[in-house]
């Protein structure tokens, strides 16, 4: 027998550990975010790291900005707002993340040698998966551009350029969807084309109006 | 082991059973030692043709101009290649707005252009390659189409075709005075009414006599 039965007691859970950790959480990311601007992608890392290394001049880091996709989509909300060209709205509707990596040396005559700094970073490139696309050395400038060898879909595309002259080495590596790119090249093409036509017909009129012995200047 | 086993057996004088199980060894030795062999064989083979099939699946039109390294020194070098991959994925892009130049655009499987610098150190030396490539063209059957030398300017295209149906392949060799040299190499299956098509739709005078040219043939 219980004369007294008493409900049993739930102890009160405390809200403050779940706050901490959330808070915690919201900080971590935060500065995960903020360190991943500084950041750049382990790709883009090989092919600075193989330039620097063939180099072997003493470079000093200018500026190395990785930007993802989640600037880019804030952008691209934000200049929903603001009137800017049609051209800036789509290379923006187009970059899906962007990466930059400066150095610069003191001013100096160093001479690279070309043929191994292109064969040291196609050798460091291939076996990530990248190809060159484009190589080309003018005097004491190399411009090189690799792209993955297999690219899945135009909406997702990544190409990484370094440039090295004689004071500058520079690296950049982009994603990119290229359907808005492509739509934009194919309507400035019609247009140019157009143009053209068009030109083309005017000046085969007035040159038959002039046969005619008319008159035929622009007015 | 199978050797050290018999030589321990006969010593050991166990009898017939043994020997006859001594010589069924030896046979699957024998045996073991050619399939080995013959498997080394296959696969070096197997390397080999591995080695060559990046030249063979480029297709007929392809072309090996050789590996040049942009001078030491620095002057004046570009290699451009595009690769089946980028192609398709351009021809993909290209398919809702412009459907003929998509077409065509799929029909190309590379394109490979070469543009070196010509100088004291490599001046001969590129010299020799471009006129080895063209004896080459010209022993394999590519036609000749266009053969120029104008102000120090020796400009040669070859063709090579499949009947009257596509152009496989396209070769220019530039040889720019003493300035520069220019290999250009278009591979893929490319039909003269295509060409013609895309010059008259970007009004291009080139395309359009090209493709002209290529149907009358």
């Amino acid at each position: 027998m219980n004369p007294n039965p008493s409900k049993p007691v739930i102890p009160r859970r405390s809200k403050w550990p779940w706050l901490v950790l959330g808070m915690f959480l919201f900080l971590g990311s935060l500065a995960y975010g903020a360190l991943s601007f500084l950041r750049v992608s382990s790709d883009t890392r090989a092919l600075r790291d193989c330039l620097l290394q063939a180099t072997a001049s003493n470079w000093s880091k200018t500026i190395e900005v990785n930007v993802g996709s989640f600037t880019f989509s804030l952008a691209r909300v934000v200049t929903a707002f603001i009137d800017i060209p049609a051209e800036a709205r789509t290379a923006l509707r187009a970059a899906r993340g962007a990466e930059v990596a400066v150095y610069q040396r003191p001013p100096g005559k160093a001479c690279f040698d070309m043929a191994a700094l292109v064969s040291g970073a196609d050798e460091v490139m291939a076996d990530r998966g990248w190809e060159r696309l484009v190589g080309a050395v003018s005097g004491h400038q190399l411009v090189t551009v690799y792209v993955p060898n297999k690219i899945r879909s135009p909406r997702n595309v990544r190409f990484c350029v370094a440039v090295v002259e004689r004071g500058q080495l520079v690296v950049v590596s982009a994603r990119s969807n290229l359907e808005p790119l492509m739509d934009l090249a194919i309507q400035k093409c019609s247009e140019a084309t157009a143009l053209t036509k068009c030109d083309e017909k005017g000046a085969s009129g007035s040159l038959r109006s002039h046969r005619n012995g008319r008159l035929a200047l622009p007015l | 082991v199978q050797l050290h086993d018999r030589a321990a057996g006969n010593r050991n004088g166990r009898g017939r059973k043994t020997s006859e199980a001594n010589k069924i060894s030896i046979t699957s030795m024998t045996f073991m030692k050619h399939l080995i062999r013959n498997t080394f064989g296959v696969a070096a083979l197997a390397a080999m043709m591995a080695v060559n099939a990046p030249a063979q699946n480029q297709g007929p039109g392809f072309v090996d101009f050789g590996k040049f390294s942009p001078p030491s020194s620095g002057g004046e070098f570009v290699e451009v290649h595009i690769n089946g991959n980028l192609i398709s994925l351009v021809a993909r892009l290209a398919d809702k707005a412009e459907p003929e130049i998509a077409k065509l655009v799929r029909g190309l499987k590379l394109i490979h252009v070469n543009v070196i610098g010509l100088n004291d150190d490599n001046r001969s030396d590129v010299l020799k390659r471009v006129q080895a490539v063209r004896a080459d063209l010209s022993e394999q059957h590519w036609e000749g189409v266009v053969t120029a030398q104008q102000s120090g300017q020796d400009v040669n295209v070859f063709l090579k075709t499949r009947g009257d149906e596509a152009v496989e392949g396209l070769v220019v060799t530039v040889i720019d005075g003493n300035h520069q040299a220019i290999l250009v190499n278009v591979v893929g299956d490319i039909k003269p009414e295509q060409v013609a098509i895309i010059g008259e739709r970007f009004n291009i005078e080139p395309l359009k006599k090209v493709g002209q040219a290529l149907g009358k043939k």
